[in-house]
């Protein structure tokens, strides 16, 4: 048996693209099976691996974003803090930088570095989505 | 009431590990708001050039976003490039009205134009 819900304008009975869906059966979905917060400080002059256990009976795909207390925004893995840029410059930047996100069969870490003079406070929001 | 599907191969009805799903109403979804392009033109010469996309969800959302670079392909992103005289990078950040892009280099000798594709999800990070 197939279940299928098709966009507005589109048959759920006739569609083959699956662009065509919201959501068919035939084809897995990204399932937030586990979501959560995680607060940490990161050194200054330094770096920090933050490390989770997932409770998982698999290796999780992880997505997450990092904001740093004091700013406004969130920003990605793989990314320096940017807060802006200048012409004449390239990017502005707190000086905090997420390296990467890595998982095993049970944690998932978090790298960053800080080379600014002060500490920062963190909190990781990760999504954890799909089995590798 | 719970609703689920199983892949090929599972029971429905015992299945626990949920990597054997197709969907179960126990789990979220990314549910997403906005699909778009914006192109972000860094002059030649210069080094740092960021451009804004508003949202105005008033929270802020789980985005994600791809980067055409100058040879034209889709890079996920953050990116960071090089070519043959030349190194780039992007990135973005996520407010709780725009979603910003930024881009770096060492400098192009011509105009040069990066095309951002993003995803804006429903989905509140929870985050400010």
């Amino acid at each position: 048996m197939k279940i299928a819900l098709s966009k507005i304008g589109k048959s759920a009975l006739t569609a083959t693209d699956p662009n065509d869906f919201i959501f068919s059966s035939d084809y897995n979905t990204f399932k937030i099976i586990v979501e959560g917060d995680i607060p940490d400080t990161i050194p200054s002059f330094g770096g920090k691996t933050i490390q989770v256990a997932h409770g998982l009976p698999f290796i999780p795909l992880v997505t997450a974003f990092a904001f740093e207390d004091g700013y406004t925004s969130i920003f990605p893995p793989n990314s320096p803090h940017v807060i802006g840029t200048m012409a004449r410059l390239g990017y502005l930047t707190t000086e905090l930088v997420f390296n990467y996100i890595s998982a095993d069969e049970d944690y998932i870490y978090f790298n960053f570095t800080n080379t600014s003079v002060s500490d920062k406070d963190v909190i990781v929001h990760f999504y954890c989505l799909e089995a590798i | 009431m719970k609703i689920a599907l199983s892949k090929d191969g599972y029971d429905v009805l015992s299945e626990v590990n949920p990597a054997n799903l197709i969907f179960s109403s126990e789990y979220g979804t990314l549910k997403y708001e906005t699909k778009g392009s914006i192109v972000l033109t860094l002059s030649a010469g210069d080094f740092g050039e960021s451009i804004a996309f508003n949202h105005n969800l008033g929270y802020i959302p789980f985005v994600e976003v791809y980067m055409e670079n100058p040879v034209g392909d889709y890079e996920y992103c953050p990116v960071n490039g090089s070519g043959a005289v030349v190194l780039w990078s992007s990135t973005f950040r996520i407010t709780t009205t725009q979603v910003i892009f930024s881009v770096e280099s060492t400098g192009f000798g011509s105009d040069t134009d990066f095309t951002f594709l993003f995803f804006i999800f429903k989905n509140d990070t929870g985050l400010i």
